[in-house]
């Protein structure tokens, strides 16, 4: 019995997307959770609440995932103190150089498993969590 | 080996030209995160002329704040300000008129800070910084004619 080409290339398409969901799967452990940090004047985050956020949310409450936001009162300071509730302080303290906005990560526990400030990480890297 | 020496310098004098466009402010042009800042003099003071490349864009509401990093009252006006829009985004290029005081032409450092919304989907605070007396043998015609 040999395998043509065709179906070798589907093997090998289907064994990558396995192991692609099962590391998203991973990432994306039980009890998992999004922080979203925007900022009042950071017209990109405000786009992507406008375009993304609520099927974001919604794909990741069906996945089991949370979904928590940041508002800070500028993208000069994403560390803005005052912003930041006592819980996920240790989160922004994580990342003492953050700049800009917006930011994602994705938490698990005391873990931060993945950060991405830029809408376009958010897409490669985030937004498959929520299909 | 004089060809060796001359490739070499084929390769490092445009090294050396790129670098110094990019990151220096000769004639007061100054490129930071695809912000453009040029800097000319006027009769009365200097012209910025702040526009982007590869497609970012400034927050209006962020705005862009202007800081005299040295001699502060060389300038007719009190600095630091901030200009602002309601609008997403300014619209480029845009041209911000700083006036001396009365016949000053002391040179000083002044730094414009904008909010810089790059193509790639975020926002980041970029500040340009140029020293004034780089610019005393620029061009004086208005460099915000796009």
């Amino acid at each position: 019995m040999k395998a043509n080409r065709r179906e070798l290339l589907i093997g090998f398409g289907a064994a990558m997307l396995t192991g692609g969901l099962s590391r998203l799967a991973e990432a994306a452990a039980p009890g998992s959770w999004v922080l979203y940090i925007s900022a009042a004047d950071c017209r990109v985050g405000r786009t992507w609440e406008y375009d993304h956020r609520a099927a974001f949310v919604q794909g990741l409450q069906k996945n089991g995932i949370g979904f928590r936001t940041v508002t800070v009162s500028s993208l000069r300071d994403p560390r803005e103190d005052a912003a930041w509730p006592a819980d996920l302080k240790w989160i922004r303290d994580s990342y003492p150089n953050m700049k800009g906005t917006p930011w994602f990560f994705l938490i698990s526990g005391r873990t931060i498993q993945i950060a991405a400030n830029s809408t376009d990480m958010w897409r490669t890297r985030l937004a498959p969590m929520a299909a | 080996m004089r060809n060796i020496l001359r490739s070499l310098l084929c390769i490092a004098v445009p090294g050396a030209v790129v670098s110094w466009a990019e990151a220096g402010e000769p004639n007061g042009h100054s490129i930071v995160d695809n912000v453009v800042l040029d800097l000319s003099t006027t009769a009365d003071g200097v012209t910025a002329c702040l526009s982007t490349v590869q497609g970012a864009k400034l927050s209006g509401p962020y705005g862009v704040a202007v800081t005299a990093l040295s001699a502060p009252a060389a300038w007719d006006e009190a600095l630091p300000k901030t200009v602002a829009v309601e609008e997403d985004y300014f619209t480029l290029p845009l041209r911000i008129d700083l006036k001396r005081r009365g016949g000053t032409a002391e040179p000083g450092r002044v730094q414009f800070e904008v909010g810089a919304c790059q193509p790639q989907g975020m926002c980041i605070p970029v500040e340009l910084a140029v020293d004034t007396a780089r610019i005393a043998l620029a061009s004086h015609s208005a460099p915000c004619a796009g």
